[in-house]
């Protein structure tokens, strides 16, 4: 471990940010300073490794932050341990190399400076909740992670949609941070401390559980469904995709949605302790319906970037599952395990379409696309490992990870999330090859494209390069990530065999995903115009319209609010006058009411 | 009378001031200093508060009242400023004029 690493990886990045400006004065700083600073936060999260994989006990070094003599003293302090090394890891790793590619993306942009500000505060604070040890720092680092998901996405702010889109985002994620905070107040209440390990310590000692603390795990729940985009609170992650492709990749790939999959990573011992089944079931299934919905939702879009978006959510979907079939059995390694290899073969996906969108300055629409393989070859290959890799199919690290989930839920005898999971697998597969078959394959659809001229600078192609290489490698791993990060679990060995009756149902879902798609876009029998009227027209428009989950809150929530509202707007007269008037009048009210009843105290 | 009674009504006096301007006048100069009665009327009462008996101050009421104090001004400052631009804009002081600035 470098020294003060557990501490300095994140401080670096969140002091950089505010330096921003000053390495801002030169303009050839200003973009080189950012990416170096993501690479030294890499250096020091990887630097954490070695020491964590020798084995408990782990550093927690602590602090004493805030005192109130007599009334709250806050320790705040890092933790240590396989969990947040690995996370820290994946964050500040894929992180720098977004970073890199920022440069070529981004280039001769306005708002620079605010761009990698934001981006360098996004990256720290995300280490800092995956290393904080206690629930008070994460959830400020939640919050701080959802204001920079706020701006980036709306970094655009001149677009009318960008702006909406953050709007958005910062709102439906609010709703889960709610109930989260509730969760933390009710956790310092019962147990009066914010420390994780304190509250392990504490439902260790408690011979009956306090009604409270059963409820926290449902409230983290909701907090986590909010900020990792599951249903029904999955409505702001597609329209995100207004913001700059390096912002979704590092949304998607690193932070932010990553951030409610740990949360449940982390705190799973207390739901263990206080209702097992029903949060189990619940987590299980939230993710296994979230998989499937999502899945069907991508197989319409004609958004290249919101077909990323879906198969994000149904991804998280798949982790969540994962998770709630793993804790079960004691073990969070089947989550983030595949937690991992979507961070690889997402950022992966994102930053090749990137390569696209850029070109055509910003035109996402497939339709309009195709026949790009030739001049785009990188970001045409990097696609299609990526799509391989998403799709399961081996040997790239998609197909290992998920194996695992599909054995882990044959193991458990859950088999409805077994066949939920082998549907969404062959879902997946199918949206993505029909992705490359729009994009890359046939002909060129529209001038705008035929006349795009498409560079692929290096900044942008060595992160690729990197990515499609991980893909390949990372899945062979699984043998030491289950004992790296399986004695978090107190299994300090996890027997991992892939299955043959598992692996039968991946070759099972590869050809069920792939089969239609090559008939329809490749053979064109049938076209796929047919799927456009009739009964499946009405599915099409279902799906593209997201199962009406958007009109819907749109309805009720903002124009239902707004009318109601508008009720009460005629007693605004907006006469200065007249209000103080009136406010004068209840400060005499209240001055009688005092002075009758006041008898009585 | 001891101190409370003459801080109070004093305290309280200042508040009806306040009130009494902004209920009545249109003048936005007018306002600002209305405003600024009535702060001063509250900033009076808490003072009175933290008076002892025997004449002892409690330092921490009157860090307190100086900070208010030095707000008070700070969004006197504020509302002149604002009130030379809406000036400068629409000509006028009279807030009646300038509902249309409501949302």
């Amino acid at each position: 471990m470098l020294p003060y690493a557990p501490f300095l990886v994140w401080v670096i990045p969140l002091v950089a940010s505010a330096l921003m400006p000053l390495a801002a004065l030169n303009s050839r700083t200003r973009d080189i300073f950012p990416v170096l600073v993501g690479f030294t936060t890499a250096v020091f999260a990887f630097s954490m490794v070695p020491d964590v994989a020798a084995g408990p006990p782990y550093p927690n070094p602590q602090l004493t932050w805030l005192v109130i003599p007599g009334l709250i003293t806050v320790n705040i302090g890092v933790i240590v341990d396989p969990l947040s090394v690995f996370m820290a890891c994946v964050v500040a790793g894929i992180g720098s190399l977004i970073l890199l590619y920022s440069i070529g993306y981004m280039a001769g942009e306005e708002g620079m400076t605010r761009y990698w500000f934001f981006m360098l505060l996004f990256i720290g604070s995300m280490v800092g909740l995956v290393v904080a040890d206690n629930f008070l720092w994460l959830y400020i680092f939640w919050e701080m992670v959802g204001l920079c998901s706020y701006a980036l996405i709306g970094f655009w702010y001149k677009r009318p949609e960008a702006r909406k889109a953050g709007f958005k985002a910062f709102i439906v994620t609010r709703i889960g941070d709610v109930f989260l905070l509730t969760g933390i107040i009710l956790v310092y209440l019962t147990t009066g401390s914010f420390a994780f390990k304190d509250l392990q310590g504490a439902l260790e000692a408690f011979k009956v559980l306090p009604y409270t603390l059963s409820v926290v795990p449902f409230l983290m729940l909701i907090g986590a469904i909010g900020k990792s985009a599951q249903l029904p609170l999955h409505v702001w992650l597609p329209d995100a995709m207004e913001g700059p492709t390096p912002v979704s990749a590092l949304i998607h790939a690193a932070t932010m949605v990553k951030a409610g999959v740990y949360l449940m990573a982390r705190t799973h011992f207390i739901y263990m302790e206080a209702a097992p089944e029903a949060w189990l079931t619940t987590l299980v299934w939230v993710g296994a319906v979230t998989a499937l919905l999502t899945a069907t939702m991508g197989l319409t879009s004609v958004d290249i970037k919101r077909v990323l978006a879906y198969s994000t959510i149904s991804q998280i979907g798949y982790m969540m599952m994962g998770l709630g079939l793993g804790a079960g059995a004691g073990f969070i390694f089947l989550s983030q395990f595949h937690l991992m290899s979507h961070a690889i073969f997402k950022a992966l996906l994102f930053l090749a379409a990137g390569i696209l969108v850029h070109s055509f300055h910003g035109m996402r629409d497939m339709r309009k696309m195709g026949g790009l393989w030739r001049d785009a070859p990188v970001s045409f290959y990097a696609m299609v490992i990526g799509v391989l890799a998403l799709g399961g199919v081996p040997p790239f690290n998609g197909f290992w990870s998920k194996d695992l989930i599909f054995a882990a839920a044959m193991e458990t005898g859950n088999y409805a999330a077994l066949a939920f999971a082998v549907v969404t697998a062959a879902i997946t597969l199918a949206y993505g090859l029909r992705l490359i078959y729009l994009t890359y394959l046939g002909e060129k659809r529209s001038d705008e494209v035929r006349k795009a001229v498409i560079h692929e600078p290096a900044v942008m192609t060595i992160p690729l390069f990197i990515l499609s290489a991980l893909c390949f490698i990372t899945g062979f791993t699984a043998e030491g990530f289950a004992s790296f990060l399986g004695i978090l679990g107190g299994h300090s060995h996890v027997v991992l065999h892939i299955e043959p009756l598992s692996a039968a149902l991946s070759i099972i879902a590869i050809i069920a995903g792939a089969l239609p798609i090559y008939l329809v876009y490749g053979r064109k029998s049938p076209p796929p115009e047919r799927f456009a009227i009739g009964g499946w027209g009405f599915l099409q428009r279902m799906l593209s319209e997201g199962y009406y989950f958007d009109r819907f809150y749109y309805a009720v929530f903002v124009d239902g609010l707004k009318s109601a509202v508008q009720g009460f707007r005629k007693s605004h007269p907006g006469i200065l006058n007249f209000n103080m008037s009136l406010i004068l009048g209840g400060f005499i009210v209240l001055t009688l009411l005092l002075l009758t009843l006041g008898g009585g105290w | 009378m001891d101190v409370y009674t003459i801080g109070l009504a004093g305290g309280m006096l200042l508040i009806i001031l306040g009130i009494y301007g902004l209920t009545v006048k249109g003048n936005m100069i007018r306002l600002i200093l209305s405003v600024e009665i009535l702060t001063n009327g509250a900033i009076v009462v808490l003072v009175t508060f933290g008076a002892t008996p025997l004449g002892v101050i409690n330092p921490v009421i009157i860090s307190l009242a100086i900070l208010a104090v030095g707000v008070g001004g700070c969004i006197a400052a504020v509302g002149l400023a604002i009130v030379i631009q809406a000036f400068r804009h629409y000509k006028t002081l009279n807030v009646r004029e300038l509902k249309r600035l409501r949302w």
